[in-house]
């Protein structure tokens, strides 16, 4: 190679080690894994069998503040659950905050909502300006770390929303500071979510994510066990789906469904992955009709899928459980868990969870005033009629 | 995690208060000294004065976000100018740059703002290609004698490899929105000033 003779040997030298500090990682170091391995899905294979049950309740039924809304459940370590979701005066006010609650194992009810972060501390510790607190999805990680992802606006509505992450180690009594995470290049703004993480082999997390800026489009963020963002693929692109549900079938298989906020009539919207989330296929249609609303489900360890949405056309005021056998190409309307005849009543963002001794819990906004749940078992599905 | 992970961004909005303070009171003082004293002046009051519990600087962040290091390089270069009266980087390595942030943002904005399924931000998590890339042209800048270019061309991957910012993707050290603006305003003006003077030689 020849150089420019103006260059002298101290300054070639500097260069080269300029160059070697910039191409570091590929020379000594492995750089982030990327895209994680197979899925974690649960091995057992038969459903548990007992005498068919369901019971409704409330997570939270005085809710402290007028508006609730995104509620999200986890198991905790003793068996109990754990729920969050946010609330305030309304959707998107200043005075909004994240709430939480908890279901002691044999209790027959929830304890009393207690804040667990609002605008002000997550102001603090991102040294931003927050104007309000959104979506929220718990996850257990490893040595049962319980993280909180949750949806933060500075400016302007939803589509200026970034994520941020909050790690518990006491299941979810008390939580570190939040800290934010980079998902977008644009101003890191309109990255949200609202579905339960899938699980990888190698401990990454998979958090189902959505875009509502300019584009209305889905994908998985790869997260490592420190919360750290390593990697993430699109499951869909345009302007017309958002707000995935990802339903691992096996451990590379994989079936998204997503809300349509394309034109009317809306539909439930499919994509398939045959290599754990890396990729995925052009988003379609299913016979499910969707009214721009959000869709909660888990597949049963008989490999059997669980559908909750709004079965109608518009509106939000009949939520519905569907079933498919057949790994999502046909689904069967089961049961109901609400049919208001007044339109106006609004029934949403249901989120579902199967708990290790097999009992569905769901948890769902009940009217913007209550956050309902419901838990049910495998007879009580394999038994219903519609 | 790196500490400095807000103490740079916080900075990089403490050299967007200097670049602005230099811009707008750069016409009504003319003298150096006086002028660095007036931009040195606000960057305090910008960076540590609380306004409704956050600083000016914060507020900025709130706003447009963190800036890559190449915004922060130019943000170096202007300040430089306008305040010591010399340049960090020459005239036409700064117009190349520009000029090379235009088409590589009007194709990188939209796609990963999800025109299609391919996502060019993706490549920014484990930058291989993208290191192989920037570590090429910047040789090349080096072989043809453009010392300066390449340099800045290696210190997104120098910033990246130290984690100098909160992002873990490349793309972030490397481009921001606001730099795309900058580049197609400041060439804008460039061609418009180019064109001037072609008709006076005329």
């Amino acid at each position: 190679m020849i150089l420019p003779k103006k260059y002298s040997t101290m300054s070639t030298a500097a260069y080269v080690l300029l160059l070697l500090a910039a191409v570091e990682p590929l020379l000594y170091r492995d750089l982030p894994p990327g895209t994680a391995s197979d899925f974690v899905i649960d091995s057992a294979t038969q459903l548990n069998r007992e005498p068919a049950s369901m019971t409704m309740a409330y997570a939270c039924e005085k809710c402290l503040v007028p508006s609730v809304h995104g509620a999200n459940v986890i198991e905790k370590l003793d068996g109990g659950l754990f729920a969050t979701w946010f609330g305030g005066s309304r959707e998107g006010g200043k005075d909004v905050v994240l709430w939480g609650s908890d279901l002691s194992p044999g209790s027959p009810s929830w304890s009393v909502p207690r804040r667990i972060v609002g605008p002000g501390e997550t102001q603090a510790a991102l040294g931003r300006y927050i104007k309000t607190i959104g979506n929220s999805v718990l996850v257990r990680g490893e040595q049962g770390r319980l993280w909180l992802y949750y949806v933060t606006v500075s400016v302007g509505g939803w589509a200026g929303s970034s994520l941020n992450v909050m790690l518990s180690l006491d299941d979810g009594q008390s939580w570190a500071a939040p800290r934010r995470l980079i998902t977008s290049p644009f101003f890191n703004i309109s990255t949200l979510n609202k579905s339960a993480a899938v699980h990888y082999g190698d401990g990454t997390i998979g958090l189902p994510v959505y875009h509502e800026f300019i584009g209305k489009f889905a994908e998985l963020l790869y997260l490592d066990n420190r919360g750290q963002v390593l990697d993430k693929a699109r499951i869909s692109h345009g302007r017309h789906s958002i707000q995935p549900l990802v339903l691992p079938l096996d451990s590379r298989q994989a079936l998204a469904l997503m809300r349509d906020t394309g034109p009317g009539p809306g539909r439930v919207l499919l994509s398939h992955s045959d290599d754990a989330g890396k990729h995925w296929s052009a988003d379609e249609r299913s016979a499910l009709p969707n009214p721009d609303s959000a869709v909660a489900g888990l597949r049963r360890p008989d490999g059997s899928l669980l559908l909750v949405f709004n079965d109608i056309e518009s509106g939000r005021s009949s939520l519905a459980l569907a079933v498919s056998s057949d790994q999502g190409r046909s689904w069967n309307t089961i049961k109901h868990f609400e049919q208001a005849k007044d339109g106006k009543s609004e029934f949403s963002y249901p989120y579902l969870i199967r708990s290790s001794n097999g009992t569905m819990h769901l948890l769902y906004t009940w009217n913007r005033k209550r956050i309902r749940h419901v838990a049910f078992n495998d007879d009580w599905i394999d038994g219903s009629k519609p | 995690m790196s500490m400095f992970h807000n103490a740079l961004p916080d900075l990089a909005q403490g050299l967007l208060i200097a670049v602005l303070a230099t811009v707008v009171f750069g016409r009504f003082v003319k003298d150096t000294r006086q002028r660095l004293v007036v931009v040195a002046v606000l960057v305090v009051l910008g960076l540590f004065l609380p306004v409704s519990g956050l600083s000016l600087a914060q507020w900025l962040r709130s706003v447009v976000g963190d800036f890559s290091i190449l915004t922060l390089v130019l943000f170096l270069n202007i300040l430089a100018q306008r305040l010591f009266d010399r340049n960090l980087m020459a005239s036409a390595t700064r117009n190349n740059l520009l000029l090379g942030v235009i088409p590589v943002g009007m194709v990188f904005y939209p796609l990963a703002l999800g025109v299609s399924e391919f996502d060019p931000y993706r490549l920014g998590y484990s930058p291989v290609l993208m290191t192989a890339i920037l570590s090429l042209a910047s040789i090349i800048a080096w072989v043809r004698a453009r010392q300066g270019l390449a340099i800045i061309l290696l210190s997104p991957l120098i910033a990246f490899n130290l984690h100098l910012l909160e992002s873990a993707n490349l793309w972030d050290y490397l481009l921001d929105p606001v730099l795309l603006i900058y580049a197609v305003v400041q060439s804008a003006f460039s061609i418009k000033l180019l064109r001037a003077r072609q008709m006076r030689a005329q």
